[in-house]
């Protein structure tokens, strides 16, 4: 009787245990559970502070929204196109390869050969020249290629083949079967489970600057022509000085930079953050110049650069152009 | 009642804001860059009934800050300026930052000190909340670091060439002086 109160007594406490801790784990009321995040008080050091010469003349305020999916199909885009970039060059260097080895003196077997090493030797430092040559011997035998090339001076059927290899192109179906292999495997990569269930969705709101960088500024670069009222700038060229998503966007009214709006276990991880975070700077990057942020930047710069020199010239007739040529240098007249 | 519920939901609905996608016209000469590092180090611990430790989690993040600081040449006016022949005097506008720049992709998280267990995990959500603390403190810290001074001499070696290519032969220039960029209260912004 006194066991059998023992063992229904542990059986109890022991779901009193599980079911505090599975409550505490799960903490469905947030009562239980007290959770406090802290930063430690550690020291800003400055590093430098550096001279930079930067006119700021447009500024462009935007909100963007990314998400992991978006991340991953704009990361497999870029993948597919550096690849078939890659391979083409592979492809070009190959058939420049034969180009030269056909063209070679038939009687001179020192000369073919140096000249079907060099093209395996520019292959070398190629990415995808493995799978180029791989694709290569597939078609023409495993292991043959070896056996063709120095055959080549020997056989004429063997001459012929290098030159219908050539003549014909036939390697692009080569760059074709080579493509659609590497594509496979980034399709494998980027379909992945793990990929696909990954999800994180964030909202950017940041802010692009352009105008123009005057580190490289002398005098040279300024013509003041008083006879024309007028001030030429030259070799300056508007451009994108800034891009930037902040933890807080306007900190002072509590609006935050990024804010993160749905993230799941798979993406609870600072790669995956860091990789959408990019994203979204890049479409904030993308509106900006979709507004035409360089243009006003120029026709900016030019009205108010006006207005500051007809206050330190005390001349309000003063006009003020900004020329992106240096060629112009010659015939601005000082 | 019903009234009082009312009026109460409403009173606590989140603040909202809209931004304006446009491009803004601006002026802003910057003349320094001021680079800052930080370390973010920040701790979780999960209590039960605010007693009993479960847990602690750790992170460890090493950031940098880069802060462009100049002025406004928008606040020029007329009676900042006075032209006595071959001389000129300024009184220009207080410096201020011109860009604050806190960039997520230079930021190194330290995986040896990242520290996790069962209970106290910091996610993708406390870090952002870490990074914004992190950076309201480097915010704070600004106008202590030297910037404004360094600003005002940079900007005043740019304008004295720029002056001097006009004509001048004598040039005094003087500041104003003002906030380098907001005050953030860290308990009004929570």
């Amino acid at each position: 009787m006194g066991k059998l109160f023992s063992f229904s007594f542990l059986l109890q406490a022991l779901a009193v245990v599980i079911a505090v801790l599975a409550f505490s784990y799960f903490d469905p009321f947030d009562l239980l559970i007290s959770n406090k995040l802290t930063l430690r008080d550690t020291p800003a050091q400055v590093q430098q502070i550096k001279s930079i010469g930067e006119l700021i003349s447009a500024e462009y305020y935007g909100e963007v929204i990314s998400s992991y999916s978006h991340t991953v199909k704009a990361n497999k885009d870029t993948a597919i196109a550096q690849m078939k970039r890659d391979v083409m060059v592979v492809h070009k260097q190959f058939y420049r390869g034969l180009l030269n080895i056909i063209n070679a003196d038939l009687s001179d077997k020192s000369d073919i050969k140096k000249r079907i090493q060099s093209l395996q030797d520019s292959l070398e430092h190629y990415s995808y020249a493995n799978a180029y040559l791989d694709v290569f011997e597939s078609n023409i035998g495993r292991g043959k290629m070896a056996q063709q090339i120095k055959n080549f001076s020997d056989d004429s059927k063997q001459t012929n083949f290098f030159q219908y290899l050539a003549i014909n192109k036939v390697s692009i179906t080569y760059y074709n079967e080579v493509f659609s292999k590497e594509l496979e495997s980034i399709n494998k990569i980027f379909n992945s489970s793990k990929i696909k269930n990954s999800q994180l969705i964030l909202v950017g709101r940041g802010k692009v600057q352009a105008g123009f960088k005057f580190d490289s500024l002398t005098t040279r670069n300024v013509k003041v022509d008083t006879a024309r009222n007028r001030i030429v700038l030259v070799g300056l060229k508007p451009q994108i000085l800034s891009c930037d998503i902040n933890p807080w966007f306007i900190p002072e009214l509590g609006l935050k930079g990024f804010e993160i709006i749905e993230f799941n276990k798979n993406a609870d991880n600072i790669d995956i953050l860091k990789q959408v975070k990019l994203n979204c700077l890049d479409s904030l990057r993308n509106s900006a110049i979709r507004s035409e942020i360089l243009i006003k930047a120029k026709i900016n710069a030019e009205q108010n650069l006006k207005n500051l020199f007809s206050l330190l010239l005390n001349n309000k007739d003063i006009e003020v152009k900004i020329l992106a040529d240096t060629s112009v240098l010659m015939s601005v007249k000082p | 009642m019903a009234i009082l519920c009312s009026t109460l939901l409403t009173s606590c609905q989140d603040k909202r804001y809209f931004t304006v996608s446009k491009v803004k016209d601006a002026a802003k000469l910057a003349t320094s860059e001021t680079i800052i590092d930080k370390i973010v180090i920040g701790n979780e611990e999960k209590k039960i009934l605010r007693i009993i430790t479960i847990g602690r989690a750790r992170f460890v993040c090493y950031t940098q800050a880069v802060v462009k600081a100049g002025i406004d040449l928008k606040k020029i006016e007329e009676n900042d300026i006075s032209i006595k022949g071959k001389q000129i005097s300024l009184h220009l506008p207080s410096v201020e930052v011109i860009n604050f720049s806190y960039p997520f992709d230079k930021f190194k998280v330290d995986r040896v000190l990242q520290d996790d267990d069962l209970f106290a995990k910091i996610d993708v959500k406390d870090m952002e909340e870490l990074f914004r603390q992190s950076e309201i403190d480097i915010r704070n810290l600004l106008p202590y670091t030297g910037i404004i001074e360094a600003t005002e001499q940079k900007t005043t070696q740019m304008l004295e060439m720029l002056l001097r290519t006009l004509g001048y032969k004598e040039i005094y220039i003087t500041y104003r002086k003002g906030p380098l960029m907001p005050k953030i209260n860290p308990k009004e912004i929570q």
